[in-house]
C-alpha cells in the first residue's frame, strides 16, 4: 500500500469513528498459522500481518505493574499503561494494513495464549492454530536445516548447535537427502527430544488457557483450528473463523494455489518454507528411536490433543 | 568545580524562556497538556547512590514533581526486542518508526498522569529511577547521582541483607552468603560489633563492586556523550557526598539547573527525610544511615583488595581517590 493509500484508509476511519476490531492469531511454529493467516486475508474486511511479537511488551508491562510499590503499579498511572499497550497495538497493526475496505486488523505471531487470558486489547479474540507435534518437528526440522547460521544459532539451544549446523550444512549441499535418506531427518536425539518437549509445554499451556476460558475462568475468547481438520475440510474450517470474527463467511474470496490457501502445495518443494503441507508427514521420517524420544518427551500431549488413544503408535 | 561535573554540565542548559516549541507528545520533552507547557525529565544513578533524596529535594520545590519508579529501561528493553530479528515486522520501517513514536508517548503519558496526580501545577515532571542514563526523550534533561562506590557497597550490602535481596538471596550468591545472611537475621545490630563481616563475602564484593563498575562505567561514556553533544541530554550531576556538605548550595544549583527560583522551594525537614543524612542508624530500615565515608568501618584488606581488583582505576576516573593506594 503506498502512502495514498495509507492515508485515504485512515480517514476512513476517523470519519467511521471506530477503531477497526483487532485479533491475534497464535499457536505453535510450523502449525499453520501462515495458512490461517491467508486464509483470514480472503475476507476483503480482514487484514493479518505477522510477525509483530508484541507480547514481550505485555510481559513486561505485567511484570512492572506488579511492582505496587513503584509509581507504575498505582493507580492512575497503572491504568494508563494497559491503554498505552492498547494503543501501540493498533497502531503498529495500522502501520502496515494494506487493505482499505478492512475493518479487522490481525497480529500473526507464533506465541503461546497470554496465561491470564487477557488480550492486549481489550476482548479482542484469538484464533489458535494446532498441528499435531510430529508434522510440526518435521516441519520445524526442514525450515531450521534451510535457514542461515545467524538463525539457527539464535534459535537452537547452544549445546545442539554444532551438530544442527553440521546437518544444515549437509541439506545445502544437498537438498535432497533426507528424500533419499528420511531416516536420517529425526536422528539427533537431543534436538528431537527438545523440540517435541517444546511443542508439549506449548499446547498443554494453550490447552489449559483455552479450557479455563470455556469454563468461564478467564476472559480470552478462543477459536481452536486444527490443522487437520482446516486441511480435510478447507471452506467449512474458514467460514468458521470468519463467523467467529463476526463477518460474513460469503464476502470472502476464493481459496487458490496463487494465494497458498490451498491445502497443501501441490508437490515437496524441501528447499522452500511452504515445503509440503501435508498431514502425516511426519510417518515418513519416524524410526523406531525417534517415536520412542517423542513418546517420552510429549506422547501425553498427543493423547491429551486426542492425536493419539495412547502411547502405542 | 571537578572535571566530571564540568563534562556534564557542557551539555545545552535548559533556561526558562528558552525552551525548544512544545511538541505532540514523546517529539520533545515539552509537552503541551491542559493549555500550558509541562516539561520531562529524568533522575538517575546507580541504586543506593542517593536518588530517593535528590528526589525528595526536588519535590521540596512547588514547580516541580519527580516520582519513582517508572521502569522505562524495562519497557525499553521490550520495544528493542520487537526488531531483534529480521522476521519481526518491527524490524523495518514503518512498524520501526510507530513502536519508537508509541514508546515516547507511553513514556510521556505516564509521566503527566503522575504530574496530574501528585502536583498539577508543576511545570517539570521527573522520573526517579536507579538505572543507568539514557535518552529516553530527546532533549530531556537528566540529573546523574553519583556516590562513592564504597559507600554503595556498604548500603547495598545492607539492603539486601535486610530484603533478601535478589542478589544473594537467591541465585548462585545465596549459598556463599548464607553465613552472612544467618548473622543478620539473628542479630540485625551485628555489624556495629563486627564489622569487618559485613564485606567478609569475597563472593558478593566482587559481583557487587563489578557490577557496579559495569554500571557506572557505562554513564561516564553516556556523560561523555552528552558532553560532547552527541546525545541530545543537558545533564545535571549531584555528588551525595556534596550535597551532603552543603545542601543549600547543591538544591540550589539543582533548582537553577531547572531554570527555577531556588527561593520559592520549602526548606528541607526531617519529617521530608530532606535533611543529609538521618538522626539513628538502624540497619533494618531502607532509610539506614546516609552518611558519606561510612565505608571506612566495614572495608578489611581483603575486602580492599576484592573491590579493587574488580573496578580497575574507576574510583580515580570519579575523582575519589587519585591511584589505587587507599
Amino acid at each position: 500500500m503506498n502512502r495514498l493509500q495509507r492515508l485515504a484508509w485512515r480517514v476512513q476511519r476517523v470519519v467511521a469513528k471506530a477503531p477497526p476490531a483487532v485479533f491475534f492469531l497464535r499457536g505453535h511454529p510450523r502449525s499453520g498459522t501462515n495458512w490461517v493467516g491467508a486464509l483470514l486475508n480472503l475476507h476483503p474486511k480482514i487484514c493479518c500481518k505477522g510477525e509483530f511479537h508484541l507480547d514481550g511488551i505485555r510481559q513486561t508491562v505485567r511484570r512492572i505493574q506488579a511492582q505496587t510499590w513503584h509509581v507504575v503499579g498505582r493507580e492512575p498511572v497503572r491504568s494508563i499503561l494497559d491503554q498505552c499497550v492498547d494503543d501501540m497495538v493498533r497502531r503498529c497493526l495500522h502501520a502496515v494494513a494494506d487493505k482499505p475496505g478492512a475493518t479487522i486488523l490481525g497480529d500473526r505471531t507464533p506465541h503461546t495464549l497470554p496465561g491470564d487470558g487477557e488480550a492486549m486489547v481489550e476482548g479482542a479474540p484469538f484464533i489458535l492454530a494446532v498441528r499435531d507435534g510430529r508434522d510440526v518437528v518435521v516441519s520445524w526440522r526442514y525450515h531450521l536445516l534451510r535457514q542461515s547460521e545467524t538463525v539457527i544459532r539464535a534459535t537452537v539451544p547452544p549445546p545442539m548447535q554444532e551438530r544442527f549446523l553440521a546437518d544444515a550444512a549437509r541439506f545445502r549441499a544437498e537438498p535432497g537427502f533426507y528424500a533419499s535418506h528420511p531416516d536420517r531427518l529425526l536422528a539427533h536425539e537431543e534436538w528431537v527430544r527438545h523440540a517435541a518437549q517444546r511443542w508439549s509445554n506449548w499446547v498443554l499451556h494453550d490447552r489449559g488457557v483455552t479450557q479455563r476460558a470455556e469454563r468461564g475462568e478467564l476472559p480470552a475468547k478462543v477459536l481452536e483450528v486444527r490443522y487437520e481438520r482446516l486441511h480435510a475440510d478447507v471452506e467449512a474450517g474458514r467460514r468458521r473463523m470468519y463467523e467467529f470474527l463476526g463477518l460474513e463467511a460469503d464476502e470472502a474470496g476464493p481459496v487458490s494455489e496463487r494465494s497458498r490457501t490451498t491445502a497443501g502445495f501441490g508437490r515437496e518443494d524441501a528447499g522452500s518454507f511452504y515445503r509440503h503441507g501435508e498431514v502425516g508427514d511426519w510417518k515418513t521420517y519416524a524410526t523406531e528411536d525417534a517415536r520412542r524420544w517423542f513418546k517420552e518427551s510429549a506422547g501425553q500431549a498427543l493423547v491429551d490433543l486426542e492425536y493419539e488413544k495412547d502411547l502405542n503408535w | 568545580m571537578a572535571a566530571l561535573e564540568q563534562r556534564g554540565t557542557r551539555a545545552r542548559p535548559v533556561e526558562v524562556g528558552a525552551a525548544p516549541r512544545a511538541g505532540a507528545l514523546g517529539e520533545s520533552h515539552v509537552v503541551h497538556t491542559d493549555g500550558r507547557d509541562v516539561r520531562l525529565f529524568f533522575l538517575c544513578g546507580h541504586p543506593k547512590s542517593g536518588t530517593n533524596w535528590v528526589g525528595a529535594l526536588l519535590n521540596l520545590h512547588p514547580g516541580v514533581v519527580c516520582r519513582g519508579e517508572f521502569r522505562f529501561e524495562a519497557l525499553r528493553n521490550a520495544y528493542d526486542a520487537l526488531e531483534r530479528h529480521w522476521w519481526h515486522v518491527a524490524s523495518e520501517a514503518p512498524v520501526k518508526a510507530e513502536a519508537e513514536r508509541c514508546f515516547r508517548e507511553t513514556v510521556a503519558r505516564l509521566m503527566i498522569a503522575a504530574m496530574r496526580a501528585h502536583n498539577p501545577a508543576a511545570s517539570w515532571v521527573g522520573d526517579r529511577t536507579p538505572r543507568a542514563l539514557a535518552a529516553y526523550i530527546p532533549g530531556a534533561p537528566q540529573v546523574y547521582v553519583l556516590r562513592d562506590p564504597r559507600d554503595v557497597l556498604v548500603s547495598w550490602t545492607f539492603q539486601e541483607l535486610r530484603e533478601g535481596g535478589p542478589n544473594i538471596g537467591a541465585g548462585p550468591l545465596a549459598a556463599a552468603t548464607a553465613p552472612l545472611r544467618g548473622a543478620f537475621a539473628a542479630d540485625p545490630a551485628i555489624f556495629r560489633e563486627h564489622p569487618e563481616r559485613l564485606l567478609s563475602c569475597e563472593a558478593w564484593v566482587r559481583f557487587a563492586a563489578r557490577r557496579y563498575a559495569r554500571h557506572v562505567g557505562g554513564d561516564l561514556e553516556f556523560i561523555a556523550r552528552a558532553g560532547g553533544g552527541e546525545i541530545d541530554a543537558p545533564l545535571h550531576i549531584v555528588r551525595y557526598e556534596r550535597l551532603h556538605a552543603d545542601i543549600d548550595g547543591e538544591r540550589s544549583a539543582l533548582y537553577r539547573f531547572f531554570g527555577l527560583d531556588p527561593a520559592g522551594a520549602a526548606a528541607p525537614t526531617r519529617g521530608t527525610r530532606t535533611l543529609p543524612g538521618f538522626e539513628t542508624e538502624d540497619p533494618a530500615s531502607f532509610f539506614r544511615k546516609g552518611q558519606p565515608a561510612d565505608w571506612r568501618r566495614y572495608f578489611t584488606d581483603d575486602a580492599k583488595r576484592w573491590f579493587k581488583a574488580e573496578t580497575g582505576d574507576l574510583l580515580a576516573r570519579l575523582e575519589y581517590e587519585t591511584g589505587t593506594d587507599w
